[in-house]
């Protein structure tokens, strides 16, 4: 078959009571790019953390590549790390993902963990930074770098094991226009070797430039479509009136592309 | 509380210097090309020497070879004089003041009042002691100044210090920056509450809530990290950085010529 | 409470490098079989709180400089041996950052910061805990809090003996002498450091006991 991962009924709450996402079936098939929306506070980054095998669900269950994880191999990390290699995820903080000295080790980072020789890895980063235009910061400490420096260092840090299905949890926010297209165009690249896109956002602006489907989310799923069938008053339902236009005048760009 | 807003401005202060220094770290200067192990094992050597000697005049000396190492190394002057006087030696200046009276130092009087005097002993004790710590802190400076982090800790790892040491050593100054600039946002936040002039028990009981949080903050953090970690093949341990060094002749040359400068300053003064 | 290099003469120095060796190598080794994978950044973040709060220090006159340290805390979520490795961490980036604690005088102050106090507020809280026969959240929030008084008390003591001998043994460094050094460096730190240690250290007890017990490495 054709779906990488699949969601059935799952439900998380957080240790502190917070119901984070409740009763949530969905499948995400290969080669898909979809973009979860919702509120603040909506479930999106819970979301990420559960379909990217990193959070088990207190209840239901997920199907990642027709295999069923329970939660005995959820706690099982060693058996765990045969998915890990499959599945990349971007935090929304670019610092909790840049913690070495350079952004070189940074991105060497995985590399190093899933047990490459030394020529590979030396390959791959190279490559990885040079695609993504960011071999001059290699040497840099990532405190010292620009916002839209950090988010493509933490997009090169996934992008350079390259997992089949990539989660981005935000990847546009706190971003001047300058890096958003840098970031929005590392996604098409993604896309166009095939791989599955997963990006949460309320960035509404990009959505229309990087996502064939859309979930919205708020808590519960409340709408999940092929973006043609997605309605501004859809959008209206979470943000209120003033998305309606906002979100109208870029299904026109859409269009108009 | 107003000490604490201070010392947090002289901290980020602090902080923001440490940034220039991985610019000064990577300039093509003297102490920047040797190698890092080789350089740890010149500044202890100095280091030992300031601690060990008897003689203001070797202090002196080791304060000017300080000195000349930093300009050759292409450190602007005033930064370097700022990071190093600005902080210890001010410390222990204040530390000092006591015994420059007769009740800790006995000796010849100076100036007396109310019975007590300042002592000619008294005076060069505590000189003594500032002048050997700024000689020991100029090293130690000159050191971090001309020196990546990450070498400094694959020369760690070098010298065997376990691994582990050096793991959290690596993430925690990682974080260092990011607890201060969160921990600053909060007192600015408590500040624009206006706490100011309030007795101590009462900011104790703004501020400590303020600490907590800024503990939430960094546990926070650490979950994040760790799943971070996890989903990019985090095991059971990290695997250090596979890039190896060298030891080269300049850094061989350097060892020795530091050597036998400490090994002739000893002998002569 | 650091010890900046040129206070302890060099047999001091040597001395307490030569006590910390095997305390570091037994740590090291417990890290490797007892630590959990999930510790391991959660000890990097307490060892950066731990920097962070030894940054806000105030010199104390006739000693060296009083502050809290953060090492019960570490303790008594992660075990006393997390705690030397955590603190000995933040000491050291301190000495070659900021030149704050000695490197010759690195042995000293990591006894006495990262062996000594962690383990006397462990100690500590232990047997309150005991002794109050209870562990809800008002309890270990009390304990850790008295712990964390006493302990930077003891390890205040340690540093203020190791320094006021030197005028006994090796003439030219510290010039007070125990009879100076021990009250001055107690009283700052009865009455300055030690109330902060014991505030942050309860509230942070409290808190994580609070609302996420499973963080606690140490039931």
């Amino acid at each position: 078959m054709n779906e990488i991962v699949m969601a059935d009924n799952i439900s998380y709450t957080y240790p502190n009571g917070t119901v984070a996402i409740e009763d949530i079936s969905l499948t995400i098939c290969r080669g898909e790019s979809v973009a979860i929306v919702g509120p603040n506070g909506g479930g999106k980054s819970t979301l990420l953390l559960v379909l990217s095998l990193l959070l088990p669900p207190d209840k239901g269950s997920i199907t990642f590549m027709n295999e069923r994880i329970d939660r005995k191999k959820f706690e099982n990390e060693a058996y765990m790390r045969k998915f890990r290699k499959r599945i990349g995820i971007v935090f929304q903080e670019p610092d909790v993902q840049l913690f070495s000295s350079t952004v070189y080790d940074d991105i060497a980072f995985a590399p190093i963990h899933f047990g490459w020789n030394e020529e590979k890895i030396k390959d791959k980063v190279n490559n990885v930074m040079k695609e993504l235009g960011i071999e001059h910061i290699a040497e840099r400490h990532p405190y010292e770098l620009s916002g839209g420096e950090k988010r493509l260092a933490t997009i090169a840090s996934v992008m350079v094991y390259s997992p089949d299905i990539i989660f981005l949890d935000e990847p546009t926010s706190n971003l001047d226009y300058e890096s958003k297209e840098l970031v929005i165009k590392a996604i098409n690249s993604m896309k166009e070797k095939r791989k599955t896109v997963v990006v949460a956002t309320h960035d509404m602006e990009i959505i229309p430039e990087i996502a064939e489907r859309m979930i919205v989310l708020n808590r519960r799923i409340i709408k999940d479509d092929s973006m043609d069938n997605i309605s501004p008053e859809d959008m209206g339902a979470v943000w209120g009136k003033k998305a309606i236009k906002f979100f109208e005048f870029f299904m026109e760009q859409r269009h108009k592309n | 509380m107003k000490f604490i807003s201070k010392t947090l401005a002289e901290i980020t202060s602090f902080i923001s210097a440490s940034i220039y220094t991985e610019k000064y770290a990577s300039l093509n200067g003297l102490m920047q090309k040797i190698d890092a192990r080789a350089k740890l094992v010149i500044v202890l050597a100095f280091i030992f020497l300031a601690v060990y000697t008897s003689s203001i005049w070797v202090l002196a000396f080791l304060f000017t070879i300080a000195i000349i190492l930093s300009i050759s190394s292409r450190i602007s002057i005033r930064h370097y004089m700022s990071r190093v006087l600005l902080f210890i030696p001010l410390f222990t200046s204040i530390v000092a003041i006591p015994s420059i009276f007769s009740f800790i130092t006995p000796g010849e009087g100076i100036i007396s009042f109310f019975g007590v005097s300042i002592t000619y002993e008294g005076v060069r004790a505590a000189l003594f002691l500032i002048a050997r710590v700024t000689a020991a802190v100029s090293f130690s400076i000159l050191l971090i100044t001309t020196t990546r982090w990450n070498e400094l800790m694959n020369a760690m790892l070098f010298f065997k210090i376990p691994k582990i040491f050096v793991m959290i050593a690596e993430m925690s100054y990682r974080y260092i920056f990011l607890l201060l600039y969160s921990f600053q946002n909060m007192m600015l936040s408590a500040k624009s509450r206006a706490v100011s002039g309030i007795g101590a028990t009462k900011a104790w009981k703004i501020y400590a809530p303020i600490m907590g949080a800024m503990f939430i903050k960094t546990h926070e953090m650490h979950e994040k990290v760790y799943l971070s970690m996890l989903s990019r093949g985090y095991g059971v341990e990290i695997k250090g950085n596979s890039r190896k060094m060298r030891i080269d002749i300049g850094s061989t040359a350097a060892i020795a010529a530091a050597f036998l400068t400490v090994i002739a300053v000893y002998m002569i003064l | 409470m650091h010890i900046p290099d040129g206070y302890l003469g060099p047999i001091t120095c040597v001395v307490m490098f030569i006590i910390m060796l095997p305390v570091w190598w037994y740590a090291a080794k417990w890290a490797k079989e007892r630590l959990s994978s999930r510790a391991i950044p959660m000890l990097a973040m307490l060892s950066s709180f731990s920097f962070v709060v030894m940054m806000f220090n105030w010199p104390v006159p006739d000693g060296t400089t009083a502050h809290m340290v953060g090492g019960t805390l570490i303790a008594i979520i992660l075990g006393p041996w997390a705690a030397v490795i955590g603190v000995s961490v933040a000491l050291m980036i301190q000495a070659f950052f900021f030149g704050d604690g000695g490197i010759t005088a690195f042995g000293a102050n990591a006894f006495n910061m990262a062996f000594v106090l962690p383990f006397a507020g462990y100690l500590m809280y232990r047997a309150l805990l005991k002794f109050f026969n209870s562990d809800d959240v008002r309890a270990r929030a009390i304990a850790a809090g008295v712990a964390a008084y006493i302990a930077i008390n003891v390890a205040a003591l340690a540093a203020a003996i190791e320094f006021g001998v030197q005028p006994y043994i090796a003439k030219g460094y510290c010039p007070y002498g125990i009879e100076v050094a021990v009250p001055a460096m107690l009283f700052a730190h009865l009455t300055t450091a030690g109330p902060v240690a014991a505030v942050v250290t309860a509230g942070v007890v409290a808190y994580i006991y609070k609302y996420r017990p499973d963080l606690m490495e140490v039931k």
